[in-house]
């Protein structure tokens, strides 16, 4: 009985498909739900050039919704109610997962699809399986290249690491002091300190990328890190860590930043104190469009300000660890009114075609292809490009679901200055990706996977006790409070549990 | 035994349609908040959303699993301490000074500005803590309108961390929920003392009574009942944050990784665990544990107060 | 008359009371009311000029440019009009169902009313959580459509317990009066009780309205249609749009940056929702004094 049921809802559903292909054919896309797992997502309907443009190629048109609460999708999963076709970074884990959503690999055999994505993307998908003997992939995270990719990436490109930018008017008042080591940096601050009171002169504010770029002065961001002997550690457990939350406190200790700073959990708060012009070094990341934003948000109310970014002081010995594999996923759900329709889309929005128009808008009128291997884009795009609320409106460059790392990174380099580059790129040959990191992070759902839950939910009240510790016995205290409450949550099984697990990945695909 | 039920029987035939208005109320209820019970199971069984709403009852049952790891679980003790100190600072504040200002209100002969003092008072509960805590925000930041001032009369040389630092949150919270919630609870208690016959100030004003000692003789012994209503309703939500049950939305809206130590509550812990990190079945069970004490302290508070005073709320 | 004694007989101890009393009222009044003028004057200040700070009692830059989105945007009248609809209606439902069942609990004779209150009471403090409940909305078919925001929110616990106090107080005579008439029940509760139970009942019509008014849940959870959505849902969208969640992938971080000011913005988020609780407020302030007492006073 139960049989016959299905198998009468397998014929109508072919028919289905069959009738929307004819409609295909007939040049009506087809319309399907797409959720947007972001709260913070910069637009919520399928509307401009290039979104239209997408839908014209791709034959489908997507009638958004964005994520109004972080715990929206959790409840959608539970109660089964999965829209269409779903982006997430938050439930890739949970949606990996066959009784949820239709895997890419069968969909592509089963429609014939034109498309077969590279193998270690296909691993990346495969890590986040529910279940570990499940074969399929339920995504192709966007947001990723290959090391071959980098090598033969257009020069001038940097991937996104923390940086600290700094006003450079200020500086040139102070003098124009040496910046090249961490004690040149430290010795400005305090000039700062002692010549411009009322300014804070490191804004530690910011909740992404909080004390990042010195982290990366002691070879220590990244959440997971390679001690001496190979093993793959959480960084906090390394003695350089401890390094860097000392150099933290000392300048804590020093007066650079209020404690207030390290309860800003809202990047605006933190940014509008640079823009007033009350600090000295702000930490963002490295991208030459996020410096322009500064600097003109800020010359709205300080004519005369200048932010440059500060050179990433690498040593020599301990390199940036990056593991980057992407970062966020579209799926394709059960539920989905037309997995065919949906298959292809993601696959034409995945081809470089697709990519490249996703981010760049259309071939010939918005860009052409420069000499460097970077797209160069028309007057029109540049204009509308200057005031955010009109590109989304007019070109909604925000749909990177498929993207790569490199096609995003070419956008905001195309017109860059390159003197801003060349320092954003110094050091840049120590900065090595290893996604095989990123693979073998435990599922969110595993045991490893609370314990690794349990660790970040600890971890910035930690933080804050060492960061604010009052003297060096509180700051040894605080440190020592920190390892052990992390041995007691079972940071030792997480590391050997990381350590086996990346060696495995990497046996099986020669990372 | 026989006749007696008869009796009842007859008497529910009687009630027909009050006992329909109440079966009403029932069945809503029934359907709205009994139905939906069933997901209390949850916090005994190893479930996962992934598996659906059948998987609330296919999933394995794991006992007090949940329960153990809560209690052993490192935060356990600070989670306690942190909702019991908050609730009880919140007893020992919010309760008793709406009390005292509608005394003080009683005491003002300025009719029109009674009325303004008093209109104006239950304006802050209406606004939502999300506003709230915005509004603090401006106040209360080191650059903020109060340390600016307090500076400004070199009261203070460092600007004070009223929203940073550790020892200051339960103060926070308490003055929060005083300045939003007290004049609306305000407006009981003065109700009550206009309820009082005057007959008695006259007489104890013949005695050569105080003011001070006609408040204390006369206004507060008679609005005793009224004290003890609230005091009931404030026991039964005690660790919800008492009469405006604001523990979680204060401590979700104003805490922060550095006021963590004193801010971090119970109920903000089964929210981060349990919709942010997915983990329902754990999160329903510390849930569980919290719904049930207060079922008691409501319970109870209702029988000692039935049994000293003769005032119950059921 | 007493008035005139009370004057007379000042004393030293009346002097030093009504000193304190009259400093501290003024105190708290400030307190009180300052916020809100300092939140509706800073919302008339241009954005970036007013996170400089020092501004106090009037706008330095003045504008009316933070308001402009809530206005020439449609989605927002929209939401402003399924707002008031929702509260509108949502009160009225609320209101006549508490009532209803608060009334017919407040009889004392009345079979199985301590079984009743019992229910009542374990309902108020335990839930099956959000699963579950979403199931139910979803098998009622109430998701996404205008009824989720009214029929789930109908009884009110809380106030069945106080309203049903306040009936108990209404002298039985006046009832059963009426019933020798041959009334019924209904009849007797529409035409007796409720035109004197008006003081309690727009006391229940402000709480459950502004309940309504500031509920951003209901149309987070259960409402997918865009033009079904509440005020307070877009302004809890925009708070968002300024927060950064956490996300360890620094391309993730580094794509949540936003490019202006927020705060004069919420300002004035929080004036257009404000605002109409000001209004309504007077008219049904006078209530609440009677409505609050009866409910809590037993005799």
């Amino acid at each position: 009985m139960k049989r016959k049921v299905l198998v009468s809802m397998l014929c109508a559903s072919m028919i289905g498909s069959m009738m929307t292909g004819m409609t295909v054919s007939a040049d009506e896309p087809v319309t399907l739900d797409l959720y947007l797992d972001f709260t913070w997502f910069p637009t919520d309907s399928w509307t401009g050039i290039i979104p239209e443009t997408l839908t014209e190629n791709g034959g489908v048109t997507f009638d958004v919704t964005r994520s109004a609460d972080d715990s929206q999708l959790g409840l959608m999963i539970a109660s089964g109610d999965l829209p269409d076709v779903i982006f997430t970074d938050k439930e890739i884990d949970r949606l990996s997962d066959s009784n949820l959503c239709y895997s890419y690999d069968e969909l592509i055999e089963q429609y014939g699809v034109d498309w077969t994505p590279s193998d270690d993307r296909i691993a990346i998908a495969r890590s986040h399986n529910a279940s570990a003997d499940d074969e399929h992939y339920y995504t192709i995270i966007q947001n990723y290249n290959s090391a071959d990719d980098w090598a033969n990436a257009a020069d001038g490109v940097v991937p996104t690491i923390p940086c600290a930018y700094y006003r450079k008017d200020i500086w040139e008042a102070l003098g124009s002091p040496k910046m090249d080591t961490i004690e040149d940096v430290i010795n400005v601050l305090k000039m700062v300190k002692e010549q411009y009171p009322d300014m804070i002169p490191l804004n530690g504010g910011n909740p992404s990328w909080r004390f990042q770029a010195m982290q990366v002065w002691y070879g220590v961001n990244g959440t997971y890190i390679f001690d001496e002997d190979g093993n793959t550690v959480l960084s906090d457990t390394t003695a350089d860590y401890h390094d860097y939350l000392k150099c933290i406190n000392d300048m804590y200790r020093e007066g650079f930043f209020p404690e207030e700073d390290l309860a800003i959990t809202n990047e605006d708060d933190a940014k509008q104190l640079a823009l007033n012009g009350k600090c000295f070094m702000y930490e963002w990341c490295a991208r030459p469009t996020h410096l322009d934003q500064l600097n003109t948000s800020t010359q709205q109310n300080i004519p005369e300000a200048e932010w440059v970014p500060l050179a990433p002081l690498i040593d020599d010995s301990k390199g940036l660890v990056r593991s980057n594999a992407g970062w966020a996923g579209v799926f394709i759900s059960k539920n989905c009114k037309d997995p065919e329709a949906a298959i292809k889309m993601i696959a034409y929005m995945n081809s470089s075609e697709g990519q490249h128009l996703a981010m760049w808008g259309r071939e010939g009128t918005d860009w052409t292809l420069g000499d460097n291997g970077m797209p160069s884009f028309s007057d029109e795009w540049v204009e509308t490009a200057k005031d955010g609320d009109k590109m989304n409106t007019v070109y909604n460059n925000n749909y990177y679901m498929c993207t790569t790392e490199l096609d995003e990174l070419y956008a905001y380099y195309s017109s860059a200055d390159p003197e801003i580059v060349e320092i954003f790129g110094k050091n840049k040959d120590k900065i090595t990706n290893y996604p095989e990191i990123a693979i073998a992070q435990p599922v969110s759902t595993s045991d490893m996977g609370i314990i690794k839950a349990k660790i970040d939910e600890a971890k910035p009240a930690e933080l804050v006790k060492i960061y604010t510790a009052d003297s060096d016995e509180a700051f040894e205290e605080a440190y020592q409070n920190y390892m052990n409450l992390l041995d007691k949550i079972g940071v030792q099984e997480l590391n050997s549990y990381m350590t086996e697990k990346v060696k495995e990945v990497r046996e099986q695909f020669g990372f | 035994m026989k006749t007696k039920k008869k009796t009842k029987w007859e008497l529910f035939r009687k009630q027909g349609a009050l006992q329909v208005f109440v079966w009403m109320g029932m069945i809503y209820l029934i359907i709205f908040n009994l139905i939906p019970m069933f997901g209390i199971i949850m916090g005994f069984k190893d479930y996962s959303i992934t598996s659906g709403v059948k998987g609330i009852f296919t999933s394995p049952w794991v006992g007090m699993k949940w329960f153990r790891e809560f209690v052993t679980d490192y935060k356990f003790g600070t989670l306690v301490r942190n909702t019991v100190m908050l609730s009880v600072l919140k007893l020992i504040f919010t309760f008793p000074l709406p009390i005292l200002f509608a005394l003080m209100i009683n005491e003002i002969h300025n009719y029109p500005f009674k009325k303004i003092l008093q209109t104006c008072s239950y304006l802050p509960h209406f606004i939502s803590w999300v506003i709230i805590s915005s509004i603090s925000y401006q106040f209360l930041s080191q650059s903020g309108i109060i340390n600016t001032l307090l500076q400004a009369l070199h009261l203070t040389s460092k600007p004070i961390g009223f929203l940073t630092e550790a020892s200051k949150f339960w103060g926070l919270a308490v003055f929060l929920d005083v300045w939003k919630e007290m004049g609306w609870w305000t407006i009981i208690f003065l109700a009550a003392i206009t309820g009082i016959s005057q007959d008695y100030y006259e007489a104890a004003e013949i005695d050569g009574a105080s003011r001070l000692q006609k408040i204390w003789y006369i206004t507060l012994p008679c609005i005793k009942s009224t004290i003890v209503v609230v005091l009931i309703m404030t026991m039964g939500n005690l660790f919800g944050g008492g009469l405006s049950g604001s523990n979680f939305e204060q401590c979700y809206l104003l805490g922060n990784s550095v006021n963590a130590a004193t801010s971090d509550i119970i109920q903000t812990y089964v929210f981060d665990v349990g919709l942010s990190q997915g983990r329902y079945a754990y999160a329903t069970a510390v849930g569980l544990i919290q719904s049930v004490i207060s079922l008691i302290l409501i319970f109870v508070s209702n029988f000692v107060s039935k049994k000293l005073t003769s005032q119950g709320l059921f | 008359m007493a008035r005139t004694k009370s004057k007379r007989r000042r004393s030293r101890e009346d002097r030093i009371m009504d000193t304190i009393i009259y400093i501290l009222s003024i105190i708290i009044l400030f307190m009180t009311v300052y916020p809100f003028y300092y939140v509706f004057m800073l919302s008339f200040n241009e954005g970036i000029d007013a996170s400089l700070g020092g501004i106090y009692w009037f706008p330095r830059k003045f504008t009316l440019s933070n308001y402009s989105r809530f206005f020439d945007d449609v989605k927002w009248l929209q939401a402003l009009g399924v707002s008031v609809l929702r509260t509108l209606v949502g009160t009225g439902l609320g209101v006549a169902f508490t009532t209803l069942v608060a009334y017919a609990l407040s009889f004392k004779d009345l079979v199985g009313r301590k079984a009743y209150m019992t229910f009542v009471i374990f309902c108020m403090y335990f839930s099956g959580g959000i699963i579950p409940y979403y199931t139910l909305l979803r098998t009622l078919h109430l998701i996404d459509t205008f009824a989720v925001y009214v029929i789930p929110g109908m009884l009110s616990l809380f106030y069945i317990t106080i309203g049903r106090t306040f009936f108990e107080g209404i002298p039985s005579a006046l009832r059963e009066s009426a019933k020798i008439d041959g009334a019924t029940e209904l009849k007797v509760f529409t035409r007796i009780i409720v035109p004197i139970s008006k003081p309690f009942m727009a006391t229940l019509a402000l709480f459950i309205g502004v309940g309504h008014w500031n509920n951003w849940y209901d149309s987070t959870f259960f409402v997918k249609t865009k033009s079904l959505r509440t005020l307070p849902y877009l302004m809890m969208e925009i708070v968002h749009q300024f927060q950064t969640s956490s996300s360890t992938n620094m391309n993730a971080a580094a794509h949540q940056t936003s490019g202006t000011t927020s705060l004069s913005i919420q300002l004035a988020a929080m004036v257009v929702s404000v605002v109409p609780i000001i209004f309504i407020y007077p008219f049904l302030q006078k209530y609440f004094v009677t409505g609050m007492m009866v409910g809590a006073v037993k005799e």
